[in-house]
């Protein structure tokens, strides 16, 4: 067994890990390939004395394909796997290209925790290529299992050379896979193989040396000319012994792992909900994975004894990883240190599980970079699912947002497995609303689930559902930390506390970075020698990096040559935005730039920026640089990034030297994004989200201003150069050119760069005519709408044109009112409504007809709001909205005559207008006071007496059906649960009249919570069969959120306005699921119900149900136990 | 009910079934389980009867047969006569139950609690209780134990049958007699340790103890050999090496030492220099303090 075993595997283990396997490996293990030689004696040539594949070619096996593909296909079970087969399929490799066409091999690799992609064309491009979890098996020549000429193999020679050209396009996709990084490992390989040498050479010329590993290789393939030549330049390393037996020692040796025992750690599937140990089946396991991390019980497994050299070595590696992700394993070893805010995190999580209860708010931890938000949110994971009680998701900061249905998904099996909540935590440092929209999402679909999510500081921030984690250590947590350091050797607490300063809010990252390598380092006084240099540095320190002085990573990142001019940097210089760099200041600006959000960049993008003059080099590179990280995601993608965001900020500071190389660098990186036409296309997702973070919707907008139009303008160049149309990306390039204009002191060139950005937003929608992605859509009308906005204000305040601008503004209205039915959530549709209206009304140049109609549109607009919805953040915006709004209407008053005319245009704007004054500001969703029960009274009353005028006017309809109900009922339409209302027949068919004559309305007007009240009138009023096909339809309609979808806002009541009651008999029943249906006497319908709603989980089919109420969300009529009623 | 004996009678009769076909089927005339030389199990009482029959057929099925089975039972569902899985869970039920009865399982364990489940619904299946207690019970679980082993051997049987019409028999037959010369039991190895523990002069090593710490590892890695190879010489080079390894002297310094000395932390390059000490001891024997002294000038030296 040759030395070099060590490195192999550590290459391997590395990845990307690619096995080559050729069309010889059957015939490996006894020197007869039985498999071809049934074929060839089936179909004739079997007395050839070379037998080979290409012999297959010229017999019989062509007269009748589909007949001899199944024969070959049903020889394939015949024959065993060979032994050592069975041990290579046991490693995750990350992709296997295959010359052979039999199907033997699928049953080595197919595992209980791996699946098989089967590629066959050139035209699939799989997502996720080097995913060691679904495993590209790209088969070369086809197979014998398909029929399709294109995934079938040859069987003529024409077909063979047709195929042939379809293999050497397949297989030039093998050096992208493996990037300089990784390593081709071939098996099986033989000259008579239809992957040519020659085929097989240039492949193996585009890899660096010390990439290529040939196994069993004979003398004769060594022999080749090319062969000989790469083994020479150290291209390819060849072994005479088989690849089973290298990984077998590997594992012996304790260098990788295979199969089970590799299934065991990284795979396993395993979660213990309560009492019941449970496997995550992999199908749900492999879909949730693409967004989220299941805590498995693999990560509280105990931990293995080791020394205490290794303890600190793996503490150091804790500090330095756990800030971007969390090292599981690090907290079962207690690792972590507890900050004070942790506690507080934790009790109040802990309430809100134990609660049980649908949750309207997540909670968000906030703090500055560096504050230790990621290691808590591990820490908390870990806590909560040590008790083994609720399964927890971890979702950690990645370029796109997760999917949420994935998370439903799990969600939804964990609930069907006996879980009462799950948790969820979102280490997104994203805004708050995304968290709520996700919540949103999930609680909409009937999950229980607490949302925990991280974002930067939020100054307003308030309520028990923001936790600060603050950026200074308190003098509690200084002696703890001081404790915590001293376990891991007594004296580094105390070097600590000298070190210490409490306001110093990098303190944390720092650590890492202070710490000697080694346990021993400490002993030998290396942590006195940092000490002294600190004070002898100090001076030197403040001239380069002035700003950072005080600052423990910024002290400690310079003693480590890293944001030191030292000659760590190669001389040969390269000019980016003006500025000289070198290729490894460029290679670390361009993984810093983005690093500072919390991005990384992926590897093949960084690779292509680069160009080939560092590719050749890159490991060695790699391996010289402590501030990058690499990482391989669960899907084989392979990004890098900095050790941490904060580092990455101070290197950014100390070295770009400002917003417009920043800038430059990464315009670099967009420049070079490829579309693989994926909707989780890793490039693209990168690139949306490098342009937001450096765009106008973050804190640090200010700072990027001056570049947002050359960041636009490099979105252009890759729309129109190279063709990458994708609606995200047009999304921020109509943004930043939009936002530009706040720079431009031209008037006409700001109207110009509006109108081009205005094209850019049409362009994006015309994309998304057909797409599904209704918030996508939403969004890019809101832009659009957006951009109109800023034209209405362009022509206003420089040019006086108010009746261009009046026209601009009703397509925004026009444009924005539809985007809020496309997504009822789209706050922003809202938000640009009000500033656009704000600006033309404040103009003064309005007739008043025009300026009516404008305020009934906004004052509506502000009515339809769900505000229990909303982020805090967005709650605050539409009071000021409202504010700013309302500072305006107070200033004017609406005269008769502009009423008259009004009236005589046919538009309701004058009355809305009116009966909107009568009521002022109403409630969100509770009861009335006498006084505004009154004034509703009063509003619907002159709106009924002019209901002639306004049938037409869905605003006035609108307001007419809430004045009339809060008037009937003293309470908002949706006012908490299981409401019971008493109405008359009378009343209900008025009620149905008004939604009628709504649901009649233009598009834009039909809110599905319309079709909700009108499903429930028809109940009331007995026309049973259609209220069922209302709510099936509504139940169907996915792109309904919020916590309304599935409250039980409505009971069935009788004309006393009490709950009705019912009785029943079970129609079916799962008790695992907890689901089951009734049949309702008094219907003679089927109606859902949940067992342990009644206590009776077990109860079958057949059994009665007796006296219970009928309860009305979203998702259609439920069966409700008495008990849940609380007059 | 079935009795119990008649039922053992059946098992018995198809195992000599499945060899006398196997024998005829093969060139080398090789049965499935030959003759074993272990005792009839008795059947009474049951509780005891069943104990000894699930041992019984676990030697025949994972020690005697071992090969055969793995190679024949494969062949169940590519023949069509396994379509619910129902006989090769038989196997594993085997598998399970003696683990279940002759060892004591850690319900802390993944793989022990899974074992026990297996058992617990087998149980359950046969005679209604997870854990059966009076003689009817465990009569009970006796005759569907030996029902399932009537069922496997019958389609263990139907697979040889279905062999010897196949129109790849050749392939398959030559397929099966590779794997059987590629078996080797652990007795195999004990003459090949004896001669090279001769050899090297280790008369007195005890070649079963020997044999049991490393069979597993040399059936492993003779799997992965390709070609034929000579089981003999391959099996030296092993017991050799391992040998040689056993033989390794305990050096004064550990890696503890060389990380402090060095200021290293835990990583391969511990096992570089623990490799290095080694070789400077062997070559002179000395204390501990020497060593450090000796391996701190050999790494200086290996720097400049």
């Amino acid at each position: 067994m040759p030395d070099n075993i060590e490195e192999f595997c550590l290459k391997l283990k590395r990845g990307p890990a690619v096995l080559f396997l050729g069309q010889d490996y059957l015939k490996l293990e006894s020197g007869i390939d039985p498999f071809l030689a049934e074929i060839l004696k089936k179909y004739g040539q079997a007395e050839e004395p070379n037998v080979q594949y290409g012999l297959i070619l010229e017999g019989d096996a062509k007269n009748s394909i589909e007949t001899s593909l199944a024969w070959m296909q049903q020889r394939c079970d015949r024959f065993s796997i060979p032994q050592w087969l069975n041990t290579v399929g046991e490693f995750a490799w990350n992709a296997m290209f295959c010359s052979a066409i039999d199907l033997i091999w699928v049953k080595a690799f197919r595992t209980d925790w791996r699946e098989i992609q089967p590629v066959f064309s050139e035209k699939y491009k799989p997502q996720n290529e080097r995913s060691r979890q679904v495993l590209n098996c790209t088969l070369l020549f086809g197979r014998v299992d398909r029929t399709e000429e294109l995934e079938r193999p040859p069987l003529t020679r024409l077909e063979f050379l047709r195929r042939k050209q379809v293999a050497v396009s397949l297989a030039r996709r093998i050096p992208e896979i493996i990037t300089p990084l990784g390593s081709l490992v071939i098996e099986g390989y033989g000259l008579r193989d239809w992957f040519t040498i020659e085929d097989l050479v240039p492949i193996i010329d585009a890899l660096n040396p010390g990439q290529v590993f040939i196994f069993d290789a004979t003398e004769a393939l060594l022999s080749n000319v090319f062969i000989s030549e790469f083994l020479k330049n150290g291209k390819i390393t060849a072994y005479s012994e088989t690849l089973a037996s290298f990984l077998i020692r590997g594992e012996e040796l304790g260098l990788i792992k295979l199969g089970a025992k590799h299934s065991e750690e990284v795979f396993n599937r395993q979660i213990t909900i309560g009492h019941n140990v449970v496997t995550v089946p992999l199908a749900i396991w492999n879909q949730v994975s693409r967004s989220a991390q299941i805590l498995n019980d693999a990560v509280f497994a105990p931990s293995t004894r080791i020394s205490e050299e290794r303890k600190y070595y793996e503490f150091r590696n804790f500090l330095s990883e756990s800030g971007s992700k969390p090292v599981w394993a690090g907290y079962e070893k207690g690792f972590a240190f507890e900050r004070d805010f942790e506690g507080k995190l934790l009790l109040e999580v802990e309430r809100r599980l134990e609660s049980g209860a649908l949750q309207a708010e997540p909670v968000v931890l906030h703090g500055q970079t560096g504050t230790g938000k990621t290691v808590a949110l591990g820490s908390l994971a870990f806590k909560v699912r040590k008790k083994r009680k609720y399964p927890v998701l971890f979702i950690d900061r990645r370029p796109f947002q997760p999917n949420f249905s994935n998370i439903d998904a799990f969600c939804k099996w964990a609930e069907d497995n006996g879980a009462v909540m799950n948790l969820i935590l979102w280490d997104g440092m994203v805004g708050g609303e995304q968290y709520y929209e996700c919540l949103q999402y999930l609680v909409s679909r009937g999950r229980k689930i607490v949302l925990v999510g991280t974002c930067y500081r939020d100054q307003k921030a308030r309520g028990k559902n923001y936790i600060e984690a603050p950026a200074t250590l308190s003098e509690k947590e200084t002696s703890s930390l001081v404790e915590f350091l001293n376990t891991f050797e007594p004296t580094l607490g105390d070097f600590c506390r000298s070190k210490l300063n409490p306001r110093d809010g990098t303190f944390l990252v720092a650590l890492y970075r202070l710490l000697p390598p080694t346990r021993s380092g400490i002993r030998s006084g290396l942590l006195q020698e940092i000490d002294t240099v600190q004070r002898g540095i100090d001076v030197r320190a403040k001239e380069i990096v002035p700003e950072l002085r005080d600052n423990a990573l910024a002290y400690a990142l310079w003693k480590a040559k890293i944001i030191d001019d030292s000659q760590f940097f190669s001389a040969e210089l390269k000019e980016v935005a003006g500025e000289a760099m070198t290729e490894i200041e460029e290679l670390i600006g361009l993984v810093m730039v983005p690093g500072q959000f919390g991005l990384q960049v992926p590897l093949e993008l960084l690779l292509r920026v680069l160009k080939k003059e560092i590719y050749s080099n890159f490991v060695t590179l790699l391996s010289g640089i402590d501030i990058l990280r690499w990482v391989e995601d669960i899907r084989g993608n392979i990004s890098l990034g900095p050790r941490h965001p904060l580092e990455a900020k101070l290197i950014v500071q100390a070295r770009c030297g400002g917003a417009k190389i920043e800038s430059s660098l990464a315009r670099k990186l967009i420049g070079e994004i490829k579309d693989t036409g994926s909707s989780e296309d890793m490039e693209i997702q990168f690139a949306v989200e490098l342009a937001r973070n450096m765009g106008p919707n973050v804190p640090s907008s200010t700072y990027y201003a001056p570049f947002f139009k050359d960041l636009s303008e490099t979105l252009t160049m890759i729309r129109e150069s190279r063709s990458i149309q994708n609606p995200r990306l047009m999304l921020q390039e109509a943004t930043l050119l939009r936002e530009s204009i706040r720079t431009v002191i031209d008037f006409m060139e700001a109207e110009k760069i509006l109108s081009r950005a205005e094209k850019i937003a049409r362009d994006a929608a015309e994309l998304l005519h057909k797409d599904s992605n209704k918030k996508l859509i939403s969004a890019v009308m809101v832009e659009l709408a957006a951009i109109l906005g800023s034209k209405v204000r362009q022509n206003i305040e420089y040019f006086d044109r108010v009746d261009p601008a009046y026209e601009v503004f009703t397509q925004a209205r026009n444009i924005l009112f539809r985007a809020r039915v496309l997504d009822p959530e789209n706050f922003y549709a809202i938000d640009v409504l009000s500033w656009a209206t704000r600006d033309l009304l404040k103009s003064n140049l309005l007739d008043e007809k025009k300026r009516v109609e404008i305020e009934a549109d906004v004052l509506h607009a502000f009515f339809t709001v769900e505000e229990e919805d909303l982020s805090i953040a967005h709650r605050e915006r539409l009071e000021q909205r409202r504010f700013e709004i309302a500072e305006i209407l107070g200033r004017e008053d609406l005269t008769e005559s502009a009423f008259q005319s009004l009236r005589n245009l046919g538009s309701g704007a004058g009355y809305y207008l009116r009966a909107s004054n009568m009521i002022g500001r109403l409630p969100a969703d509770r009861s009335l006071t006498p006084e505004q029960v009154q004034q509703c009274s009063k509003a619907f009353n002159y709106l009924q007496g002019n209901r002639s005028e306004i049938s037409k006017d869905g605003r006035c309809l609108h307001l007419l059906l809430r004045t009339w109900w809060m008037s009937k009922t003293g309470k908002t339409i949706f006012c908490g649960e299981r409401q019971t209302l008493l109405f008359s027949r009378d009343d209900w068919q008025f009620c149905q009249q008004i939604l009628t004559e709504l649901l009649m309305m233009d598009e834009f007007l039909r809110f599905p919570f319309f079709k909700f009240l009108y499903g429930l009138t028809l109940f009331h009023l007995n026309n049973l069969e259609q209220c069922f096909h209302i709510f099936n339809e509504l139940g169907r309609e996915t792109d309904i959120h919020g916590r309304r979808r599935i409250i039980r806002s409505f009971l069935a009541s009788d004309s006393d306005g009490l709950p009705m009651l019912f009785n029943g008999t079970v129609t079916w029943a799962d008790s695992r699921r907890n689901r089951g249906e009734i049949l309702v006497e008094e219907l003679r319908k089927r109606i859902t119900f949940i067992p342990t709603d009644f206590g009776r989980p077990e109860i079958q089919r057949n059994e009665a149900l007796n006296k219970f109420h009928i309860a009305f969300n979203f998702i259609g009529p439920i069966a409700d136990p008495q008990t849940f009623y609380k007059a | 009910m079935s009795n119990p004996s008649t039922l053992m009678y059946q098992a018995l009769a198809l195992q000599d079934e499945i060899d006398k076909v196997a024998s005829k089927l093969n060139s080398d005339g090789a049965k499935v389980f030959g003759s074993p030389s272990f005792t009839m199990p008795k059947l009474t009482p049951a509780e005891l009867g069943f104990i000894r029959v699930v041992s019984w057929f676990y030697v025949l099925y994972f020690e005697i047969g071992k090969i055969n089975i793995e190679f024949l039972s494969k062949r169940l569902t590519v023949y069509g006569l396994d379509p619910e899985g129902k006989l090769l869970r038989h196997l594993r039920n085997t598998n399970c139950l003696r683990s279940f009865l002759q060892h004591n399982l850690d319900p802390c364990s993944g793989h022990d609690s899974e074992v026990e489940k297996v058992c617990d619904d087998w149980f359950m299946d046969c005679c209604k209780t997870s854990v059966p207690s009076d003689e009817a019970q465990w009569s009970d679980c006796l005759v569907g134990y030996l029902n399932e082993c009537i069922g496997f051997l019958g389609g263990i049987k139907a697979v040889i049958r279905a062999i010897e019409q196949d129109e790849s028999r050749d392939q398959i037959l030559r397929d099966w007699e590779f794997r059987r010369k590629r078996f080797h039991a652990p007795h195999e190895f004990d003459p090949i340790i004896a001669i090279v523990s001769g050899d090297v002069g280790r008369d007195n090593i005890d070649v079963d103890r020997f044999r049991r710490r490393h069979y597993e590892k040399w059936v492993k890695e003779l799997e992965q050999l390709v070609g034929d190879y000579e089981f003999e010489k391959e099996a030296r080079k092993r017991i050799e090496r391992d040998l040689l390894v056993e033989n390794a002297i305990v050096i004064p310094v550990t890696g503890h030492d060389i990380m402090q000395l060095v200021g290293l932390s835990p990583g391969p390059k511990v096992r570089e220099i623990l490799c290095l000490a080694k070789k400077l001891y062997m070559q002179k024997p000395c204390s501990k303090e020497v060593l450090l002294g000796r391996l701190r000038n050999e790494l200086e030296k290996n720097e400049a």
